[in-house]
């Protein structure tokens, strides 16, 4: 992009001025004095003001204090204050209304007031200040809303060589469906196939429903819960967690079932990813062969706790904060970064939360509580 | 000439594995599977004619550089392809992006070689 040098400010930077005053001469007089050096519109009230600022962007608003309208400055100010914040606000008093004055400062309304009669090259640099301060001001708030939006693409790039690896290897799953009329034709037995097909379907929608949470609109997860028994639903849960690599290279996978009866409402299949998520971190963390990962189900008056304890190394304080975030990961090209944020917004659906502890003799222990 | 028809297959996800052993088969070739680096060179051991290959690069026991670079040390005379979704260093090996076309592959393999 070729930036054009220009002599004075860009013409969409030019010192605009809002007068508002309801004798007509005054409008007159302001145009006359100013128009040379800056934009002038005037309005004789402030109902025909704010009319004005609706269709076009004023850095200065100037108004009189006291007009015929059933609105006066101060009023019309503090209702441009509350509209276009960026604007900056003048006072003019013809007389030391000094109440009104004080008043308005007091409450922010105004950035200045001018008292009448007032001097022409007074105002004027004071007109143009204030133009420079509201270009300032705008260009300040760009810069920021720049910055904010490169942060976000820099964590969308992180994520990204996670998703199209998680993306690939559901591809390269899914193309089993390529063979499969050839192979009923030769009447061969296809039902791994099948279920190796469900299987990649499955990790494409638990794949877009992750992401769904991160994109623009989403943002709560919806649960419809029913009452289990908790130990059961877990020991459930299990049979479909050692299917999973990371856990199948654990030395010990065991649930430690409370001693009552633990029935809950909760919406079995997200608890579920939950689960499956944490204990597959817990077994990622550890060494193959050695791991051992714990699910222990503790009962509390109002709520139940799912405490799920792995011997790795405990969750490095660098993460502490950031992996409740999406698109932090500390596995490197492995991890997309959604599974732990997702596993709070999934908690926080049900009215519960979840909550990591590094233990001293290493390992760590994520809760999860659930509300009765 | 290596007229061994066994293609060492690796990758760290079982669904994955299964697909690619399955095309290999269907082309006629012999498919071994592994499920990283570390098992593959179990693998390599029980099947010492075996000279062709096709690995994952991102596993979590024994993947990466450090696979590759074993592979170029002790495999040099392998025809390996090396899949991947990043930019990676194949070194002399032949890099694909995943996930793979398997006819390209088996054209790979289908090439006389030393």
């Amino acid at each position: 992009m070729s930036e054009k040098i220009e002599s004075g400010p860009p013409a969409h930077r030019r010192a605009k001025v809002l007068y508002v005053d309801d004798q007509q001469g005054n409008l007159v007089v302001f145009k006359a004095t100013f128009k040379k050096f800056v934009d002038v519109v005037t309005a004789n009230s402030g109902k025909e003001a704010l009319a004005l600022l609706e269709r076009d962007e004023f850095p200065v608003v100037i108004s009189d204090q006291k007009m015929g309208d059933e609105m006066n400055g101060s009023q019309l100010l503090a209702e441009v204050r509350k509209r276009w914040p960026d604007s900056v606000r003048m006072l003019l008093t013809a007389y030391t209304d000094f109440d009104a004055v004080v008043a308005a400062i007091n409450d922010g309304q105004i950035a200045r007031f001018i008292t009448k009669p007032w001097e022409r090259q007074d105002l004027l640099g004071t007109i143009l200040s204030a133009c420079e301060l509201y270009w300032k001001t705008k260009e300040n708030k760009n810069l920021t809303e720049q910055l904010l939006h490169r942060e976000r693409l820099a964590a969308i790039g992180q994520v990204t060589s996670g998703l199209v690896h998680e993306l690939a290897n559901i591809a390269a799953v899914l193309s089993i469906a390529e063979d499969l009329q050839e192979d009923l034709k030769k009447g061969m037995d296809i039902t791994k196939d099948i279920e190796i097909l469900q299987g990649g379907i499955e990790k494409f929608m638990v794949l877009v429903e992750s992401l769904r949470i991160y994109s623009k609109g989403g943002g709560a997860v919806h649960v419809s819960t029913q009452v289990v028994d908790l130990s059961e639903a877990i020991e459930n849960m299990l049979v479909v967690l050692r299917l999973f690599p990371q856990v199948k290279q654990l030395k010990k996978l065991e649930l430690v079932p409370c001693a009552e009866k633990v029935v809950v409402p909760i919406d079995v299949k997200k608890i579920e990813q939950v689960i499956v998520n944490v204990v597959k971190n817990g077994a990622e963390s550890t060494k193959p062969g050695e791991g051992e990962v714990t699910i222990a189900i503790r009962s509390a008056t109002t709520d139940v706790f799912v405490e799920i304890t792995d011997n790795g190394p405990g969750i490095p304080p660098p993460a502490w904060k950031k992996i409740w975030e999406g698109f932090y990961s500390t596995k490197g090209e492995k991890g997309t970064g959604l599974g732990l944020a997702m596993c709070r917004k999934i908690m926080e659906a049900h009215g519960g939360s979840i909550s990591f502890e590094n233990l001293p003799r290493g390992g760590c222990t994520f809760s999860l509580r659930i509300p009765r | 000439m290596n007229d061994d028809k066994k293609i060492l297959i690796v990758d760290d996800d079982p669904a994955v594995l299964f697909v690619a052993c399955k095309k290999v088969r269907a082309a006629g070739w012999d498919a071994i599977a592994a499920v990283d680096g570390l098992d593959a060179v179990r693998k390599l051991l029980e099947h010492p004619r075996c000279r062709r290959m096709i690995t994952d690069f991102v596993m979590p026991a024994f993947g990466g550089d450090a696979w590759i670079r074993f592979l170029e040390r002790f495999c040099s005379e392998w025809t390996i392809v090396v899949a991947s979704t990043e930019d990676v260093d194949p070194g002399q090996f032949v890099c694909m992006p995943k996930p793979l076309d398997f006819e390209n592959v088996l054209h790979v393999f289908s090439r006389e070689i030393r």
